[in-house]
């Protein structure tokens, strides 16, 4: 190439930015377009508030609104999992969908997209959407349900970089599946709901992870999500978990949840790498399976 | 000429030839309803994935709420009912998916158009698809029924056997008769039929009651019991089947059987009137053959 072409090049480093922004883009459209926007606002929330309803329906049923305590856990609990749902989904839709419904994967693969950032920005989309479902679905804790949460008492210092390592757990975690995805047929939608329905049982999503059988406590709590949602809980409750979370100071839950996090990324990034290896080997990424 | 209506004999005329007579047309339509049925029920154990994930995702589901009950102390019965729940669940996922967006994701695959130009009425394809839908869920509902009672120890007290039969047929009767209305108004649409069956997720299980019956949910439980099969099936059949455990009821479960009947009777008629409106719009408006909208 000449030198006055490679000069016009961008660096790598704006090129996988400009990727991810453009996969960023695509993405919010194939997300939102299909219907007005305000259709779009009650389908983001909608299924966040109803989950959290499903399980403050169950704390009255058996204490009588008797757990207070117990409902702004759930609440923050269910708020939190709508970015796992959307993360995991969105990464799994986007090599699906344009595998084998838009059949665009082909071109992407073979254009001059940085493929990694792009899948990470077409996902994004509905992170972004989860974003909503999560702050209404607190809003409505707060406003009927009666969630201590208060805006001026929120330790912000701990909210912001918990949030920020756990969504990038997820964003590792739905990285590995959607590598997964490149070499399996089209049933591979449900994964991201069987592994989401997994991390909700061991996560404390929705009860502390001492109810779970003494075995899988160990596994609960090598999880980031284990650790975001306790970091989350204690910035906007103020609260820690009962009994085993209870023991870990902020900064140990801070630290627990940045280093399963480094773990995990990394180990999801050689997944995805191999996998997306393999399928194009195997010449898996313009095949469309119609199973 | 053989009996049989599908024996061919060279016509006079083509109005002959199209002039077929009710035998001829049930006839077909039978064989629609059961080549319609088939590959969901032979099917249901072929894919190995599908039956997994079929069972093992309800089932979570179960494990999450039985653990839920468990760290609020509650009465050991109230833990049947996260696993009644579940089983349902079953049923409820493929009414959606199963029936309401099927002719959606057929559009994409090209069977849509087979289906119009076939000389069938299309409520003959959507009767399969719940027949075979309906075994295919039964098989996976009883799975999740006995690794949820075996597992959390469930313990049942049916007084009235036949009651709870009735109430469960008409519970899915009226379910079905639903996933045929939403399948017709599915017909229409392009990516808002997959949303739209996926915003019918979560909030039906807490208007339908899924793990608490929906008495807690106060006026609400109201709403849900007119609109809703699922949940005045679901709070049927959890009286029936937790007779000991007491006041779990919105209402009595023969005035629930009825309000059943009359569900049934207005899904199946809501759907051939919305399949017979949306067919002719959709083919006015060129929609039965787009895709990847």
């Amino acid at each position: 190439m000449p030198a006055g072409d490679a000069a016009s090049q961008p660096g790598r480093g704006a090129s996988a930015w400009r990727s991810l922004a453009t996969g960023a883009r695509l993405g919010w459209a194939i997300e939102s377009n299909w219907t007005d926007p305000f259709l779009f606002a009650v389908y983001s929330v909608a299924r966040p508030v109803a989950a959290a309803l499903v399980l403050v329906a169950i704390v009255w049923l058996v204490s009588g609104g008797g757990r207070p305590d117990y409902v702004a856990y759930l609440v923050v609990g269910s708020a939190c999992w709508t970015f796992v749902g959307g993360g995991m989904a969105g990464f799994v839709w986007a090599v699906l969908d344009d595998r084998e419904r838009y059949r665009m994967l082909k071109y992407v693969v073979v254009s001059s997209v940085h493929f990694l950032p792009f899948l990470v920005g077409r996902a994004s989309a509905q992170l972004i959407a989860a974003a909503a479902g999560f702050l209404v679905t607190l809003v409505v804790g707060v406003v009927l349900l009666g969630v201590p949460i208060q805006l001026t008492a929120i330790d912000w210092r701990l909210f912001v970089p918990v949030m920020a390592v756990g969504l990038g757990s997820i964003v590792a975690l739905g990285l590995a599946v959607a590598g997964l995805c490149l070499t399996i047929r089209r049933e591979a939608w449900s994964y991201p709901e069987a592994i989401a329905g997994g991390l909700y049982l061991l996560s404390g999503a929705i009860f502390p992870p001492d109810v779970l059988p003494p075995a899988l406590v160990p596994v609960a709590l090598a999880l980031p999500t284990t650790w975001w949602l306790e970091g989350v809980r204690r910035a906007l409750l103020g609260t820690p978990t009962p009994e085993i979370l209870a023991g870990f100071s902020d900064q140990m839950v801070l630290i627990a949840l940045c280093a399963s996090t480094a773990v995990l990324t990394l180990v999801s990034w050689a997944v995805f790498r191999t996998f997306e290896r393999l399928a194009r080997e195997r010449g898996l990424i313009d095949q469309t399976t119609g199973s | 000429m053989s009996a049989s209506p599908y024996a061919h004999g060279p016509a006079a005329s083509p109005a002959e030839e199209s002039a077929w007579g009710p035998g001829r047309v049930l006839a077909t339509n039978l064989r629609a309803i059961t080549g319609r049925a088939y590959p969901r029920v032979r099917g249901s154990l072929r894919e190995k994935s599908w039956i997994f994930f079929e069972i093992a995702l309800p089932f979570l589901s179960v494990c999450a709420f039985v653990l839920v009950y468990r760290a609020l102390a509650a009465p050991e019965a109230y833990i049947g009912f996260a696993v009644l729940g579940g089983a349902i669940l079953a049923f409820w996922l493929n009414v959606l998916w199963a029936m309401g967006a099927q002719l959606y994701w057929d559009r994409g695959e090209g069977n849509l158009e087979i289906y119009f130009t076939a000389p069938i009425s299309l409520m003959s394809i959507l009767l399969g698809m719940a027949v075979g839908g309906l075994y295919m869920s039964a098989t996976r509902a009883l799975l999740i029924i006995a690794m949820g009672s075996l597992l959390f120890d469930v313990q049942y007290s049916v007084d009235q056997w036949v009651l709870l039969g009735v109430v469960f047929l008409l519970t899915l009767v009226a379910l079905y008769g639903l996933g045929m209305l939403m399948a017709s108004l599915f017909l229409f649409w392009g990516r808002e039929a997959w949303h739209l069956a996926n915003l019918f997720q979560e909030p039906v299980y807490f208007l339908g009651g899924l793990y608490a019956p929906i008495k807690v949910l106060g006026p609400l439980a109201a709403l849900a019991v007119g609109i809703l099969p699922l949940a005045v099936g679901l709070d049927a059949i959890r009286q029936l089947t937790f007779s000991d455990v007491p006041d779990i009821g919105f209402l009595p479960p023969e005035v629930e059987a009825v309000i059943l009947v009359l569900m049934s009777i207005a899904f199946l008629l809501l759907a051939r009137i919305a399949l017979g409106y949306f067919e002719r719009k959709a083919r006015a408006e060129g929609r039965l053959m787009a895709r990847w909208q």
